[in-house]
């Protein structure tokens, strides 16, 4: 499950972002995505697979003492982007695994979402779950953002009237 | 989960089961059928911030060039008179504070709306813009405990005058009214004269409303009619600006 995982996301990353696999922190893979990091992981409790992102310069601060950071530089070539999936070789040792024809890879691999951030409530169709499912969750986030603001705005406009 | 703005909200029926939210529509039946009452989400893609997302602040004396002396002013109680043509709509953000009647703002009042702004807004969602640049009608007094006579006294301060119906604030960003509504209404507190919150719907709707009652009124006699007619007499108490705006502007 890991090594599929990782192989699908690696190729994709390969052609599309600038992915790079040089993180790798107690049994959990990173994928440096931007800014981001995308740490991949494996419960112990529940043996699932979880996918974790976080930001780069904030892991950074953390394990700064542990060893130094290299930043590996982006392959622009594109005849060794074509041919290699450039980044997905995590060890010292070794070199990128080389690209099979496209044939070779199942096809859902090609039709992934590659663009960042959730899908737009406008682009889900209403006739399927996921979209009331979407709406509620945006409800429910709002609703909370506006208490929350609500609830300030009243600590400020009557302290008097705070709860001890 | 209501809420006051006038966004369209509407129900649907949702099969909760197994932790997941389904459609009712989708063929299971609907025993433990769920409605939850939904509002779409505002669209925030156009809207635009300005530089500076808070208030700007204003000087007490507007900028004058240097070597000329300031002149003083007139009372131009005309600048104060009748409904405000131009500056009378929301142009920067969704919501904003209108004058109900001509007034002065001077820099007491701006300051003091100013640091309600700089306490309770929030500057990552919002932000608020005066509707003037800088005061400039100079106001003169006399010292006290002079005596009268002796030419027109010094320079006291500077307002900025406006007619009814100006938008004196802005604000706006990514957020709803409901988050405005209470800075505002502090606010509306503060400040000197008498003002009304306004959105963009409500300006609409007041034109609409006010055009509504123009053309369906039933009763002839209106402040309109007495003034045109010289009911009673009546003109012996009117002035000419009763006469340009029947009484609903001074």
């Amino acid at each position: 499950m890991c090594c599929t995982l990782l192989d699908s996301l690696s190729v994709c990353l390969g052609y599309f972002l600038e992915g790079l696999f040089d993180h790798c922190l107690g049994g959990r893979l990173g994928v440096k995505i931007g800014q981001y990091l995308i740490i991949i992981g494996l419960c112990h409790k529940t043996m699932k697979m979880g996918i974790q992102w976080t930001s780069f310069t904030n892991l950074s601060k953390v394990g700064a003492q542990a060893a130094k950071k290299t930043r590996i530089e982006v392959e622009t070539d594109p005849e060794k982007l074509l041919k290699y999936c450039c980044g997905a070789n995590i060890y010292i040792e070794g070199k990128d695994p080389e690209l099979k024809p496209d044939s070779e890879y199942p096809a859902w691999l090609w039709n992934l979402r590659i663009e960042r951030g959730r899908t737009k409530l406008s682009e889900l169709n209403p006739e399927t779950p996921a979209y009331w499912k979407r709406l509620s969750r945006i409800n429910y986030t709002n609703n909370i953002r506006i208490k929350t603001r609500l609830q300030r705005l009243k600590a400020i406009q009557y302290p008097d009237d705070k709860i001890p | 989960m209501h809420f006051i703005t006038s966004s369209k909200q509407f129900t649907v029926p949702i099969l909760k089961s197994a932790g997941r939210l389904i459609d009712s529509r989708c063929g299971i039946s609907c025993s433990s059928c769920l409605t939850g009452s939904f509002k779409l989400p505002p669209n925030y893609d156009n809207v635009a911030f300005p530089e500076r997302r808070r208030l700007k602040m204003i000087d007490k004396v507007p900028p004058i060039d240097p070597g000329i002396r300031p002149p003083k002013m007139m009372r131009d109680l005309h600048q104060m008179r009748g409904p405000e043509l131009i500056q009378n709509k929301l142009l920067y953000g969704n919501f904003g504070l209108q004058a109900v009647t001509g007034g002065r703002i001077s820099h007491k009042d701006t300051e003091a709306v100013r640091q309600i702004i700089v306490k309770q807004m929030d500057e990552r969602y919002m932000f608020a813009v005066w509707r003037f640049n800088h005061l400039w009608q100079a106001v003169s007094r006399k010292g006290q405990g002079r005596r009268m006579g002796g030419g027109k006294g010094p320079i006291d301060h500077y307002v900025f005058p406006f007619r009814a119906e100006r938008v004196v604030l802005e604000m706006g960003g990514r957020c709803e009214l409901v988050e405005v509504y209470d800075v505002l209404k502090a606010i509306q507190k503060k400040l000197g004269f008498r003002t009304r919150i306004i959105t963009h719907d409500s300006v609409r709707k007041r034109e609409e409303k006010e055009k509504w009652v123009e053309e369906n009124n039933m009763n002839p006699f209106t402040f309109k009619f007495c003034v045109q007619n010289n009911v009673l007499g009546c003109s012996k108490y009117l002035n000419r600006y009763d006469y340009m705006w029947f009484g609903k502007y001074l």
